[in-house]
């Protein structure tokens, strides 16, 4: 079985492909993408505006920070903020105006897949195991490099990947978070300190989790190796807080204080 | 429940209150536009349902084969009904019709074992789920009081007034309160403790200038409950869209609002 589908991977497929034909398109947008176009994103503007006089005086205190970084204190003490000298690498957080409110960019789903070090026709469940749960065809991904210790040399097929945009992706984190994730036993939310800072959110499931997809049911025993798969969300946001705004709209649980619902909501 | 942790996140982003209730010598009010958001898909129409319906097409003929065998045992009722899908779909041709190639080389729907054929086959989703109308009863009896009326719009909360007008719920700033915590309370004055709302952010989102106050929006959505009103300060409500926003308040206040109501 598996090998037939190897057969049809090995064609290069340049078109976006659905592998459902139940999920072809019943409206230009899906559920997820209407909620946040026509909800979610007005809210967002909402909180993530910064009124004018407020950024002003952000922006003098983060310049009056960076210039005492720079210079050397006139009374001859140890200037305190020397050692918390400002670094400028991230890009710098734009205004924020009724046009930019955080807005997803792609999500990647990927499996790496170990056993494929020793056996490379493993790699073939990893990529129909992508192809059912998001449906579009994986990319193969080979190893870079040399690593000695788990006995992986270059160009050895070690994961695979699929990139979603537009449509894809909302249908695809509509089935995660509103499917998948209440389908775990012991999934309680992201921790606030996930992101990488940027705007950038990444999830890691183990191999229990595949099969909770829709899709994977009726074709799960098909599968002779099932891999844990990572989500990688790219959102529009350039720091973490407007992100997570996003995404927790979105449907992501994050693991937080909460007041009880009574308290919080009743007028 | 997302909103909780945008209600936690809101925190961060404003760093004061609003607080001052006097504005050029004017009394200031608070209102909140309270809306309930649609609740079903918006159903497309016209060219858009035409076109959609294409590129669904489009995708459907150059997507790669199903690979049938990994999700149906052979001679299952799931791979019958999948077929009799597959006909369906499989018939339609948008291009040339000569252009259109034969049935067997795309797909080979047919089924090894040819037993009980006789039988019309209902899809498996048509035999599972019961497609409810769009059209409520609270649509078809005309209730404007009804939250479960046009599914597919965003309603907003308005109420008659005591001058008989009909508004956004709002009443005074009291001395020191702040302006989202005044919005909240006229909206629990004039509709009742029976609603469960998330306010948005502490910031108004638009402003009302009368000719001896000025009212500032602070944007809501209904999460439970229903507007009970409070019969000194309003003595009706209505959910409505945007349009009919438009057709029960004055111009003067249309002109103010309009741009806080979504058109969807």
């Amino acid at each position: 079985m598996i090998r037939t589908l190897a057969r049809r991977f090995a064609a290069p497929s340049q078109t976006g492909r659905r592998t459902f034909a139940c999920s072809a398109a019943q409206g230009y947008q899906s559920r997820l993408a209407q909620f946040y176009h026509n909800t979610l994103r007005d809210d967002l503007t909402i909180l993530t505006y910064v009124p004018p006089a407020v950024r002003a005086q952000r922006d003098a205190a983060d310049a009056a920070r960076v210039q005492a970084s720079k210079g050397t204190s006139t009374d001859g003490a140890p200037n305190p903020n020397r050692k918390h000298r400002v670094k400028v690498h991230r890009a710098k957080t734009p205004k924020s105006t009724a046009h930019n409110a955080p807005c997803l960019k792609s999500v990647y789903v990927h499996i790496r897949c170990r056993e494929a070090i020793n056996d490379k026709n493993h790699i073939l469940s990893a990529m129909t195991a992508l192809q059912v749960i998001t449906g579009k065809r994986a990319e193969l991904i080979k190893a870079k490099t040399d690593v000695a210790t788990w006995k992986l040399r270059k160009g050895m097929p070690i994961a695979a990947k699929v990139e979603l945009r537009g449509e894809e992706m909302f249908e695809f984190l509509d089935k995660l978070f509103e499917i998948v994730l209440p389908r775990m036993k012991e999934y309680g939310g992201m921790p606030m300190s996930a992101g990488d800072g940027n705007g950038n959110f990444t999830i890691g499931f183990d191999e229990s989790v595949i099969g909770l997809f829709p899709e994977m049911e009726m074709a799960y025993d098909m599968f002779p190796l099932v891999n844990g798969f990572i989500v990688n969300i790219a959102t529009s946001a350039t720091r973490n807080p407007p992100a997570r705004l996003l995404l927790s709209g979105l449907g992501l649980p994050f693991l937080h204080e909460r007041k009880p619902e009574s308290e919080a909501y009743m007028l | 429940m997302f909103r909780r942790s945008l209600v936690s996140q809101c925190a961060q982003g404003m760093r004061c209150f609003s607080t001052s209730s006097k504005v050029a010598g004017a009394a200031v009010r608070a209102g909140v536009v309270l809306q309930r958001d649609p609740i079903v898909t918006q159903p497309i129409n016209g060219f858009d349902a035409i076109a959609d319906k294409y590129f669904a097409w489009l995708e459907y003929i150059t997507a790669d084969r199903f690979p049938r065998d990994l999700f149906f045992k052979q001679g299952s009722s799931n791979e019958k009904s999948w077929i009799e899908q597959e006909k369906v779909r499989a018939a339609e041709w948008y291009f040339d019709p000569s252009s259109k190639p034969k049935e067997r080389a795309r797909n080979k729907l047919q089924v090894e074992s040819d037993g009980s054929e006789e039988m019309p086959l209902k899809s498996a989703r048509e035999q599972t789920v019961k497609v409810q109308p769009r059209e409520t009863p609270a649509d078809a009896a005309g209730d404007v009081r009804s939250l479960e009326r046009k599914l597919e719009r965003t309603l907003y909360l308005v109420i008659k007034d005591k001058s008989g007008q009909w508004v956004f719920p709002q009443g005074e700033v009291q001395d020191q309160e702040p302006l989202h915590e005044a919005a909240r309370r006229n909206l629990k004055n004039a509709c009742g403790g029976k609603i469960s709302a998330w306010t948005v952010g502490r910031g108004p989102v638009g402003h009302h200038q009368a000719s001896d106050y000025t009212t500032f929006f602070i944007k809501g959505h209904i999460l439970a409950g229903q507007a009970s009103p409070a019969k000194p300060i309003a003595s009706d409500f209505k959910w409505v869209t945007r349009e009919e926003v438009e057709s029960l308040v004055s111009a003067d206040y249309w002109k103010s609002v309009k741009d806080m109501l979504s058109s969807n």
